[in-house]
């Protein structure tokens, strides 16, 4: 402990000794070397960690965060095909940056973005008891300068082969289980209810997409991208004989008409990350 | 490492110049201290030793060392309503305006150089106003004045389509959901961060939300 401890100090009056005196001097060795004690208990609030002029992003708890920004537009057609190669999905916002992202730590990612979709008619797959024909807008990631992009972990680009058909004939289906859209937004095409007995399609009006992907780094990584890609339209099903693991709720990639030309329109999208110690 | 005192007494005669000399050296260290006199082996301060975060009922944040940290929520038809309409955000001449939406802002003192995360979501039921038109109501976050919007992204809330004949939660009922991401360099008290409307709608209330801040000092 550093503080100094005179313990047997010359007493005024008494004989003044050597080995009195020597002691006085010793002891203040003896506080060596300096600790805690020095800068005091409970003394620590803000002013003890001014770590950065200008952030927050001392490394402490937020090690890094920034954000970007694309104002352009894109408009994306509705997979036409039922079977491999299907209409590939779109890019609709890229940005390269570079960012260490160490063992544990928490990155965690939010994008919102501009959207709004069409349609000239609604036939297949769409009818009066398929709501849930969306469009995914999920996020992958570049790990290499200049090299392949790849979804986030827990992420698919929707063209995973999710179950053989048994039937002659038939057709495998491709998409995504449940469990690997943990970086999806899903857009929904059109809104479809029974009114005065008959059935109404609702088109949602321009709209914006939020989404948000949080991941515990099991390994060391370094980001040198990270971007939003789109395809559609996807249905829900329970998938009761998955090709992997176990029966799941997953999405599946639907062939559609051209004629009637879904379509969803991105304007501006806007991605942020922060990456964060664990606690 | 430890100090040098120039004088140890045995049995001589205690002069003045010798008590200088070891007391000098004692200044001496004390002004020159080095690495090897400071204790790097073990950890100085554990986290009970930083200062306690304070909690603000008012605010519903928790201000600590690291940041400020919280959020407001608002939760049914039951509770508090906000509305927009053009009736409180045009101004003269038809020019709309940004006005502050109720509960949603949150007022907080900024210590520190910071980076500042802020998000929310709504929902908005925006019935038709017959007025021939289908409005449009556009969110903002607001950073430290009504003038000042963050985010480039609109956040969109159409009015229910003119002439439906929908019931608003069919056709008129929006969700709107966004963030914001900033570094602020200096000390600024009182900051205020929230949701701005424009709107030209008749009516678009909200009725649900969440927002939520987190201020990182470190």
């Amino acid at each position: 402990m550093s503080r100094i401890n005179n313990t047997n100090p010359p007493g005024r009056g008494k004989e003044l000794t050597s080995t009195a005196l020597n002691q006085v001097f010793t002891e203040v060795n003896d506080a060596f070397p300096m600790n805690a004690e020095n800068v005091r208990n409970e003394g620590l609030d803000q002013p003890s960690f001014d770590l950065d002029a200008n952030d927050g992003k001392s490394g402490i708890i937020l090690v890094a965060a920034d954000e970007d920004q694309n104002n352009s537009s894109i408009s994306i057609s509705a997979n036409t095909e039922q079977e491999p190669p299907f209409i590939s999905s779109t890019v609709i916002h890229t940005w390269n940056f570079l960012q260490i992202y160490a063992t544990n730590q928490i990155m965690r990612v939010y994008w919102q973005f501009e959207n709004e979709v069409s349609a000239n008619s609604y036939g297949s797959p769409i009818d009066a008891d398929t709501n849930a024909v969306t469009w995914p807008v999920w996020l992958e990631w570049q790990l290499s300068s200049g090299g392949a992009w790849t979804p986030v972990p827990n992420q698919s680009d929707f063209e995973d082969l999710i179950q053989t058909t048994t039937t002659p004939g038939g057709y495998d289906i491709y998409g995504a289980s449940s469990d690997n859209t943990y970086a999806t937004t899903f857009v929904s095409q059109v809104y479809i209810h029974r009114h005065s007995a008959t059935t109404d399609y609702d088109t949602q009006p321009a709209r914006t997409g939020y989404g948000s992907w949080i991941y515990k780094a099991d390994q060391n990584y370094v980001i040198y991208g990270l971007r939003l890609m789109c395809r559609g339209l996807l249905i829900n099903f329970f998938n009761d004989n998955p090709d992997v693991g176990s029966p799941i709720n997953s999405w599946y990639l639907v062939p559609s008409s051209a004629s009637d030309a879904y379509t969803i329109t991105i304007d501006a999208s806007h991605i942020a990350y922060m990456i964060m110690e664990e606690q | 490492m430890s100090v040098s005192f120039p004088k140890v007494w045995t049995a001589e005669q205690l002069n003045a110049s010798d008590v200088r000399g070891n007391l000098d050296a004692m200044q001496d260290k004390q002004n020159k201290l080095s690495g090897s006199d400071f204790d790097l082996a073990n950890k100085w301060i554990d986290t009970h030793h930083i200062m306690q975060g304070r909690y603000s009922s008012t605010e519903n944040i928790t201000v600590n060392v690291s940041g400020v940290f919280g959020g407001r929520n608002n939760g049914s038809f039951l509770n508090n309503l906000s509305y927009c309409s053009r009736w409180i955000s045009e101004g003269t001449g038809g020019n709309s305006r940004k006005v502050y939406i109720p509960y949603t802002n949150i007022t907080f003192d900024i210590l520190r150089p910071c980076t500042l995360f802020f998000q929310w979501h709504m929902v908005h039921q925006s019935q038709r106003d017959g007025d021939g038109t289908t409005g449009l109501t556009t969110l903002h976050a607001a950073l430290n004045s009504e003038e000042i919007t963050g985010g480039n992204v609109d956040h969109l809330v159409y009015e229910q389509p003119n002439g439906s004949s929908h019931n608003v939660f069919v056709d008129g009922t929006r969700v709107t959901n966004g963030f914001i991401l900033k570094d602020i360099s200096s000390q600024v008290l009182q900051y205020s961060i929230g949701l701005t409307g424009q709107s030209t709608t008749g009516k678009c209330q909200n009725v649900s939300w969440s927002v939520s801040v987190e201020c990182f000092y470190m």
